[in-house]
């Protein structure tokens, strides 16, 4: 079956996230994005718009000094919506996180993120990460 | 022609709007483990077809079974499916509305064996189904 469009796209947009360039991650949002955060920590709660998505990256990466990563198990996607299954690792002083994320994401139809959720496989992990 | 999998997705779906629990049951592998995010007895870690019945049994029990749930899209891959769920419920006064993307892995024999569960507006979720919990049905 061949690749929806969508795919390669998420991918290249995790790949521009995982070199830090936030500015570039722009392409892939659209204008009224809403990011929500689960679990209950101080990262926890809803970003509304580019500029509040980026601060939250900035944010993570600030605090992980870099070192978050991320790395797609599988991408699957249509014109409406994409679901990823991202391995998720960071160290944050002598914290360490080694989490699988489900993410699930609506597209607008220019195929841009219009809102994104998710859930780890150790939500208490994470929350503890961030703590 | 759609995939395999969406297609069974679409069938656990059915069984548990339907309550054929055998059916529901088929999909999902013996140690199957279901991630539900929150604070309210249907979060946390669900393990086995015990913990599938358990989670099911709270979200209908919790909703004063009147949940409605419509699929709105399937995405499917060889090892990955995700179902976006249309759900909402109503308890006296109180009203919830979410889209849910359900999030599955599958084993070796086509069924499920990592699940994870994520409504989009989980404070209102949370809102609903921790009202459940502490006797406010």
């Amino acid at each position: 079956m061949a690749e929806h469009p969508n795919v390669p796209r998420i991918r290249c947009a995790l790949d521009v996230y995982n070199s830090g360039d936030y500015d570039a991650m722009k392409a892939f949002m659209a204008d009224d994005i809403v990011w929500h955060v689960g679990g209950n920590h101080e990262m926890s709660g809803d970003y509304h718009g580019v500029d509040a998505v980026l601060g939250y990256f900035r944010d993570v990466r600030r605090k992980t000094a870099g070192t978050l990563q991320v790395e797609a198990e599988e991408i699957l996607a249509n014109d409406r919506h994409a679901s990823i299954f991202t391995h998720v690792t960071a160290h944050r002083d002598v914290r360490t996180l080694d989490v699988v994320l489900a993410e699930a994401l609506t597209l607008d139809d220019r195929g841009r993120w219009s809102e994104y959720w998710a859930l780890a496989n150790d939500q208490e992990a994470v929350d503890a990460f961030w703590t | 022609m759609e995939h395999p999998n969406a297609t069974r997705m679409r069938r656990t779906v059915g069984a548990f709007v339907s309550g054929d629990i055998p059916g529901l049951l088929r999909g999902f592998a013996d140690d199957v483990v279901w991630y539900a995010p929150g604070d309210t007895p249907v979060s946390g870690t669900f393990r086995g077809h015990e913990g599938i019945v358990r989670f099911f049994s709270g979200l209908d029990e919790g909703s004063g079974g009147s949940m409605d749930v419509e699929v709105d899209d399937v995405l499917a891959g060889d090892r990955h499916v995700t179902v976006f769920l249309n759900i909402s419920a109503d308890r006296h006064d109180e009203r919830v509305s979410v889209v849910v993307a359900q999030v599955a892995s599958v084993d070796d024999r086509g069924r499920w064996d990592r699940c994870w569960f994520l409504p989009d507006r989980l404070p209102e979720w949370n809102r609903f189904f921790a009202g459940a919990s502490s006797g406010q049905r």
